[in-house]
């Protein structure tokens, strides 16, 4: 069964519509949410994202924002929860005291986009040690002595990325894609790059979508009118797991 | 001599802390960087560039008018100002285009804050034939008009960052470098950035270090300060790097902007995290958020600082002091007037340390200045 997760920038675009739609995704088709710590250098997020992120970066507070996941996670017994930041500011927070909040607000997975296993390990290790799980971000261009030493590390899952682009900025070509993808022994998650929805059905080894830029540009448009987001998803849902 | 490990760590510092997406170029490009630069062909070349191209070496200049008037040490200028395009950056794009050009890459991606290194990158584009995209913030763009006027003529093409400095462009950059990796190479002016950059521009700017050892002989002087200013190091590094383990005292002038709030010091009022790529010292919030930074001087306006020169600071081998807008302004104006020679704002900085320090001196002691670039552009 093919899995959908939903990528939004923790609480954009701001708190009460952010975790009110969080709270009704479930019904139209999407199995579990990743949430974006905001970042302003978010260098590895294509325009959309990064201008998300300037907006509402004005009031950032980690402990106040996990805190607001907590609340969401006891209120509505969501599945799955990865977590999406950049390395910086978890070493700032510290990383075992963001270790500490990590186990306390159950958060499932966590994302680090920047994060390199070869230069410091101490943290992958701290969020092992509380039983989460540590999700690498791959691409089709790694090599193969890389993509091993990766596999050793991470078992669970994988965040692939296709080699072209970032967040929403380029088309995929599903021939090179597919030939990749036979390089991949675990499971993973596809994203980044993903700016057209209806070439991802001919793509047939990937289980796991992950959309982004298209939910935040969706919500952008349709913000008055936000039953039409759900309208789409749904659609989007259905063309997936067809 | 310092050299980091494979990983480019300095110690703690360094590092490639980079999407997994660059991973690869940045290996290659380091395995690539160690074969290429040990070629007797490649140093004949860059030498032949820096030579005939460039007007290298570059004199050492006396300031007479400004040593009588202060009645200290003496004040000498390592004017790199008078290279071709007015700028120490250029000896970093000719090595790095030469790079470029062995890995088959036709695409140059750069950033540029003073609008120095977009001008030199694109006056080696030209020379090589290569396409030039540099990316600039809006507000260097408003305040180094004439820079954008010479890439422009120079046929580089400027990708506008809305609101932006150097930190945002450099952002740009790095982006436009994941979408097109396999036909763009990403040519870092400052020696900061993910490994192998700074290494990479340490190396081709430490011909300014190198020169100065045959150009003065040091016997005749008693105290011997270097001063350089920094932003992201590569006018310092180059110029202390030769230097780093004798007894010369090398002190590098951050801009301390207007307060302790409104700066580009990221020694003094930074602490240590992770921008673009590497460890060090960078200006943040306490969330781990870069600030924005405040500096009259483009070049300086740039809130992190190289992997290396955190490393030199932490083991005391460089003195870091900030030098704030109205003393630099103030300098801008005096030294054009008493010794003919307009500095860039950026040297203004350390011109006016040596000001200060020259006091404390007698004329058997030597103050060494990098005159990294010249002044036209800040008019």
């Amino acid at each position: 069964m093919k899995k959908i997760i939903l990528f939004l920038p923790l609480n954009y675009p701001n708190k009460l519509f952010f975790f009110n739609f969080i709270k009704k995704i479930f019904k139209y088709g999407i199995d579990s949410i990743e949430v974006g710590l905001p970042n302003v250098d978010s260098i590895a997020d294509g325009n959309i994202i990064y201008d998300s992120n300037k907006y509402i970066i004005k009031n950032y507070n980690i402990e106040k924002y996990l805190n607001n996941i907590f609340n969401f996670k006891l209120l509505n017994n969501a599945s799955l929860l990865i977590l999406m930041s950049y390395y910086n500011s978890i070493l700032k927070y510290g990383e075992f005291n963001f270790s500490y909040l990590l186990n306390i607000v159950k958060i499932d997975s966590i994302l680090l986009i920047d994060y390199n296993l070869e230069c410091n390990y101490n943290l992958f290790f701290l969020i092992k040690n509380k039983n989460i799980n540590f999700i690498n971000f791959i691409t089709s261009n790694i090599s193969n002595n890389k993509n091993i030493f990766l596999n050793n590390f991470f078992i669970k899952y994988n965040y692939f990325s296709y080699i072209k682009g970032i967040t929403g900025d380029k088309k995929i070509n599903i021939k090179y894609l597919n030939k990749y993808l036979n390089k991949i022994k675990n499971n993973f998650i596809f994203g980044f790059g993903l700016s057209n929805i209806k070439l991802l059905i001919y793509v047939k080894k990937v289980k796991n979508f992950v959309i982004g830029s298209f939910i935040i540009y969706l919500i952008n448009k349709y913000y008055y009118n936000y039953k039409k987001i759900f309208k789409i998803i749904k659609l989007i849902s259905i063309i997936i797991k067809i | 001599m310092i050299y980091p490990n494979n990983l480019g760590m300095f110690n703690i510092f360094g590092g490639k802390y980079l999407p997994e997406l660059l991973q690869p170029l940045l290996n290659s490009l380091f395995k690539i960087y160690l074969k290429i630069i040990k070629k007797k062909k490649f140093k004949i070349e860059i030498l032949k560039f820096f030579n005939l191209f460039i007007g290298r070496p570059t004199p050492i200049y006396y300031c007479k008018n400004i040593s009588n008037i202060l009645k200290g040490s003496k004040i000498l200028l390592k004017r790199e100002d008078l290279n071709f395009t007015g700028a120490h950056k250029i000896n970093n794009s000719i090595g790095q285009i030469l790079l470029a050009k062995f890995l088959k890459k036709k695409r140059i991606i750069c950033e540029t804050g003073a609008g120095m290194h977009g001008v030199a990158t694109s006056t080696s584009c030209s020379l090589f034939n290569l396409e030039s995209i540099i990316y600039m913030g809006e507000n260097d763009y408003k305040r180094q008009n004439i820079n954008v006027k010479k890439i422009k003529l120079l046929g580089g093409k400027i990708f506008l960052i809305s609101n932006g400095n150097l930190k945002e462009a450099m952002n740009e950059a790095i982006k436009d470098w994941c979408n097109n990796i396999n036909s763009s190479y990403y040519l870092i002016g400052t020696a900061s950035g993910p490994h192998p950059y700074p290494l990479i521009v340490r190396d081709f700017q430490s011909i300014i270090g190198y020169e100065i050892f045959q150009q003065i002989n040091f016997k005749f002087y008693k105290k011997k300060f270097l001063i350089a200013c920094v932003g992201g190091g590569s006018n310092c590094l180059g110029f202390f790097f030769p230097f780093i383990n004798t007894k010369f005292k090398l002190l590098a002038v951050e801009s301390g902007g207007i307060s302790q709030k409104k700066t580009a010091s990221s020694i003094f009022f930074g602490n240590i995290g992770i921008l673009h790529g590497n460890y060090s010292y960078i200006l943040q919030d306490k969330y781990g958020n870069i600030k924005k930074t405040n500096s009259i001087s483009a070049g300086l306006d740039y809130p992190g600082i190289g992997p290396e020169i955190s490393f030199l600071f932490s083991k005391n081998k460089i003195f870091f002091i900030p030098i704030f807008n109205n003393e630099v302004l103030y300098i801008f104006k005096f030294f054009s007037k008493i010794e003919g020679i307009i500095p860039a704002l950026e040297t203004s900085h350390s011109l006016f340390l040596s000001f200060k320090l020259s006091k404390f001196l007698n004329y058997k002691d030597l103050i060494l200045i990098n005159m990294s670039g010249r002044g036209d552009k800040d008019l």
